[in-house]
């Protein structure tokens, strides 16, 4: 768009060039062509090029519907002493002065297009960068927490070479509650060695150091085995007991109570059925699910 | 693939700060001696303004080691002026997605203030997440932590067995028990943080309402969480009754202030606080019908007779067997049937209790052991 508002009389054409043997010439001068003290020796008629060049030079400095015909662009002044582009400069300024050119609007509207789509693209980018702030946060906080564990693991090691791990945890007798002094906790019935070493008192306010997934998975266990057995003697007991209720009531009548009394067994019977929901849920829970978990290393 | 993110989130009013501190190096401990674990994790204590100050270098020292301790300001207000526990949770809701974690790889694992967590509750959560098939999971809570031989103790061993059938009633559409509870859960954070903690009115019984709202969003997304959370049970009959008093009244607020409550799930709520309620009823008619000599009446009430005296005593002998392991053997076990009657009967008088009385503070009964108070017959776990 530069090159096209550059004025006709600046010849780049072989055709226009003056002779190599004029000193002075345009080229030779290394300036404007047009330069007053090295006008041109004859005027150029523009090459298609140009006039290609020239129209859009027209569509921008020229009035709205005043559109120059290439026949007119290809009509090069022929006077040498005009100068065609301070003509023609003096045409655009005169031009852009009368009024605006009709795609300013276009051209502002792209513009701003173009700034909203960088402002959304800013934000996004600025959301990502907040997110990596905000991993890099918990980054840090873990490899704290890392170097934490480590010196607690450093400090448990030097604990342990400090003192003589016992070589098994002391046999209470059955029966026997245990000493008042002995704050261990309960060996793991895998096995799996604890050390108690001095943070024997620690341990007695810690009472989670038990709970294990060996002792959840053999509790578990037990439970699911005693599921049938649950069944049959809950249905068996229920009967007898119900079987001996009537059987009492029957061998043994007493007077018919009045009316208003029929309404008791009414009430007495609301919870019943969450009675047998619940015995059938649980029963349900227990049969279907899987509830062991992973245990130990 | 990304790896999931699992946040202990441990939301507390911080009036127990002995046992939350417990509770918090539960997870501490076990994240770092269960081997294998699939997740990543983030251990996060969300405590009111009163507790912080009640012990604050008890929770600067559960920063330090490890724990993200958030006290919820003053002046934070939910839109719906939602108070208590759910006030909390909301807020840690509203954190979580400012702090983009609110999406299907990041999970919140609740705990109370006294839910201690084991290596099974670790391997339970790692499966569930890598498993995926639920958006939010449940689990059985045991009671062996400072358990003694002591009525308000005895009662909570039904809650054990009791949870089976939660379980079950959960997984189930349209959860027709009504069973849940508040901890012990793991939900996705992006389906909880839709959902919301914030509703209308004041709810004592936050977890319920909670439930009820994503059941009502999300359908059957229900599963069961493996392995045992670990709690402690009211210190006293006070206590438990004050503890039963706000279940009550967090049912009657569910019904009240529940406008997305189906019908069916409507009716089943009411049907399971009538069988709570109707308990004492039925032992006042057990009673006179000795007493007056109503033998008639067994005709038609003696058939299940047997069958609910059955499953109530089971309900105390196997969850006597599951805490089996986990605390140590009374010295007198034929001292357990009469306890479990007085625990019952406390159980059975609260909804009552609750009818005719308001639920105030002291319904969030304390768990911290009194300093000077010896723990009478300390917990020890067997060989």
């Amino acid at each position: 768009m530069i090159e096209s508002a550059i004025p006709p009389s600046f010849d780049r054409t072989p055709s226009a060039r003056a002779t190599p043997s004029a000193p002075g010439s345009a080229l030779d001068s290394g300036g404007w062509p047009d330069d007053p003290s090295n006008p041109p020796l004859e005027p150029a008629f523009p090459s298609w090029e140009e006039e290609l060049d020239l129209s859009d030079l027209d569509q921008l400095v020229t009035a709205p519907g005043d559109h120059p015909e290439p026949g007119e662009v290809a009509a090069a002044p022929t006077a040498p002493t005009r100068t065609p582009e301070p003509a023609a400069v003096e045409r655009s300024t005169s031009e852009v002065g009368g009024g605006l050119t009709p795609y300013l609007e276009e051209r502002l509207e792209l513009a701003q297009s173009g700034v909203s789509s960088l402002r959304s693209e800013v934000a996004e980018l600025d959301k990502r960068w907040q997110g990596v702030r905000d991993a890099i946060g918990s980054l840090t906080g873990e490899v704290e927490r890392a170097h934490r564990e480590m010196e607690f693991l450093k400090s448990a090691a030097k604990e342990e070479r400090a003192e003589p791990a016992p070589l098994r945890e002391p046999v209470r007798p059955q029966g026997r509650p245990m000493p008042a002094t002995d704050r261990s906790p309960g060996r793991p019935i895998s096995g799996r060695a604890r050390s108690l070493g001095g943070r024997t008192a620690a341990v007695a306010a810690e009472p989670f150091r038990a709970f294990t997934a060996e002792r959840y998975n053999q509790t578990m266990a037990d439970l699911r085995g005693r599921r049938r057995k649950l069944v049959g003697w809950t249905l068996i007991l229920a009967a007898l007991i119900s079987t001996g209720l009537i059987f009492i009531t029957a061998i043994y009548p007493e007077p018919t109570p009045p009316v208003w009394i029929a309404a008791l067994p009414a009430v007495w019977m609301i919870p019943v059925p969450f009675f047998i929901l619940s015995f059938r849920g649980t029963q349900r829970v227990l049969r279907a699910n899987h509830l062991s978990v992973e245990d130990g290393p | 693939m990304k790896s999931p993110t699992v946040i202990f989130q441990l939301t507390a009013i911080g009036k127990n700060p002995s046992t939350l501190a417990t509770s918090v190096r539960s997870v501490l401990y076990w994240l770092r001696e269960t081997p294998r674990l699939l997740f990543r994790h983030r251990i996060w204590v969300v405590i009111e303004p009163d507790g912080y100050a009640q012990s604050p270098q008890t929770f600067e020292q559960l920063r330090a080691e490890g724990a993200e301790v958030f006290v919820v300001p003053k002046r934070y207000t939910t839109a719906l002026g939602m108070q208590g526990k759910a006030r909390a949770l909301q807020y840690a809701s509203e954190m979580r997605t400012g702090l983009g974690l609110s999406n299907p790889s990041t999970w919140v694992y609740h705990q109370d203030e006294e839910t201690c967590v084991g290596e099974d509750t670790l391997h339970g959560i790692s499966d569930f997440v890598r498993e995926g098939r639920f958006l939010i999971g449940s689990g059985v809570i045991l009671y062996p932590i400072d358990w003694t031989t002591q009525a308000s103790h005895v009662q909570e061993l039904t809650r054990s067995y009791d949870d089976f059938r939660v379980l079950d009633s959960m997984t189930l559409p349209g959860n027709p028990m009504a069973g849940f509870h508040g901890s012990h859960v793991l939900v996705r954070a992006d389906v909880e943080d839709a959902v919301g903690w914030d509703a209308h009115g004041s709810s004592p019984a936050e977890d319920l309402t909670f439930e009820i709202r994503l059941r009502a969003r999300y359908g059957s997304v229900f599963g069961v969480l493996r392995g045992f959370a670990y709690e402690k049970g009211a210190f006293t009959l006070g206590d438990q009754l004050r503890q039963r008093r706000r279940w009550a009244h967090g049912v009657l607020n569910a019904l009240r202030f529940s406008p997305d409550l189906p019908l069916r799930r409507r009716l089943t709520l009411i049907y399971s606080f009538l069988s709570w309620v109707t308990a004492l009823p039925s032992v006042l008619v057990l009673v006179a019908s000795i007493a007056l000599r109503y033998g008639p009446l067994l005709f038609f009430t003696g058939v299940f007779t047997g069958f609910v005296w059955v499953s109530m005593v089971t309900a105390y002998l196997e969850g006597y067997r599951l805490h089996l392991r986990y605390i140590r053997r009374p010295s007198s076990v034929s001292a357990l049937p009469l306890l479990g009657i007085v625990g019952a009967l406390v159980d059975v008088i609260a909804p009552w209790y609750g009818l005719v009385t308001r639920h105030t503070r002291r319904d969030f009964i304390s768990k911290d052991r009194p300093i000077d108070a010896p723990a009478p017959g300390r917990r020890a776990v067997p060989d």
